[in-house]
């Protein structure tokens, strides 16, 4: 197998970033160990509970699932980009108990806020089912999500 | 609530010894940083332990009396439909009525109860460990299937106060309490919809199937 370092160029947060990666690594641990964002969590490490979830190119994505090196010429967003005004309703809400789930469900739910066209297909219940929580029972989650107004979460 | 208590007294000693019982928060950091500055090289330690409330008596060696000072009470009701073509049942109205002394945070207290119910529909519907040679066989989440948002209702929670005297704040103990009474609730709302008695769960389509059409039994 060839194990030769990749380089890759791309843009994290805003900011363009290039560095070489090993081919089999993922991208959530070069962001994690390579670049300095360690806020992008590890949970089940096999795509089923979201904890690492980033935005690539404004979409969802599990970040234990994607080779670092997918990411090249693309637009990378993690947890490191979020404010606490951003989040200040979820604060409030009670979205955050044991905190394992919260990077990744804030990522999922800064794309639900960004794209509220999606709540004519979809409820917000469905919007965040790619995030699991075991601590909340999601209604905190629900009702930290900022919806355009005139909606309503449930 | 035990440890939350004892905390408290702990922090009344330590708030006595530096001058005033009844110091917290920043004036008691303020007091303690000035205590340490009058007695340099001393350690400034209390000390706390459980004292049994009067009135609870526990006899260890025939096991008799009251365990616990007071108990947190709840109550649950779960409205479920079942699929009769799939026998995928599903929750999708949840109540509850907490009565767990006084609510000392109430966003978090509701979080812990709606997180507690939760689970539990969890448990009532899908959870289940599969064991095998004594170690859990599906010990992945993706073949231990836990809730997602899209699986449950909103949780609705209404606290009853109560104020428990001996408790730190009033506060009785809530960790476990939303545990209890859920599955059960899904499990009597999923027989009160079929008609059949189940008991065993999680109530998966394998085992609804089985106890509707007498299949496998």
């Amino acid at each position: 197998m060839n194990d030769r370092p990749i380089q890759i160029e791309f843009q994290l947060n805003g900011e363009l970033r290039t560095l070489e990666v090993e081919p089999r690594a993922r991208l959530l641990d070069v962001l994690r160990y390579e670049i300095d964002c360690p806020g992008t969590k590890e949970g089940c490490g096999e795509g089923e509970c979201g904890a690492c979830t980033v935005l690539l190119d404004g979409l969802p994505t599990n970040s234990c699932l994607v080779p670092a090196w997918q990411a090249r010429g693309r637009e990378v967003v993690t947890i490191e980009s979020v404010t606490p005004e951003d989040v200040s309703r979820m604060l409030d809400a009670g979205t955050t108990q044991c905190g394992a789930c919260t990077p990744g469900v804030v990522m999922t739910a800064r794309w639900a806020e960004a794209n509220p066209e999606l709540l004519a297909q979809f409820d917000l219940r469905q919007l965040m089912a790619g995030n699991l929580c075991r601590c909340t029972g999601y209604d905190g989650i629900i009702d930290g999500i900022e919806l355009p107004s005139g909606q309503e979460a449930d | 609530m035990v440890v939350g208590k004892i905390l408290d007294n702990a922090c009344t000693d330590l708030a006595t010894q530096v001058g005033d019982r009844a110091l917290r928060g920043t004036a008691l950091r303020d007091a303690i940083r000035e205590w340490h500055r009058s007695h340099p090289d001393e350690e400034l330690v209390a000390e706390a332990e459980y004292e049994r409330p009067p009135g609870v008596v526990w006899d260890d060696d025939n096991y008799r009396g009251a365990a616990c000072g007071a108990f947190a009470w709840a109550a649950y009701l779960a409205e479920v439909e079942v699929d009769l073509r799939t026998y995928s049942a599903r929750c999708t109205a949840f109540h509850s009525v907490q009565e767990i002394g006084h609510v000392i945070n109430e966003t978090l207290a509701r979080g812990q109860i709606q997180g507690g119910i939760v689970r539990g529909i969890g448990w009532a519907l899908f959870e289940e460990c599969r064991l095998r040679d004594g170690a859990m066989i599906n010990n992945q989440l993706t073949n231990y299937i836990i809730p997602t948002s899209a699986d449950v209702p909103p949780i609705d929670v209404v606290f009853l106060e109560n104020p428990y005297a001996d408790g730190a704040l009033g506060a009785k103990g809530i960790g476990e309490l939303p545990l209890d009474g859920p599955a059960p609730a899904v499990a009597n709302a999923v027989a009160d919809a079929l008609g059949v008695e189940p008991l065993d769960i999680p109530l998966t389509p394998e085992r609804l199937m089985q106890l509707v059409e007498g299949v496998g039994t």
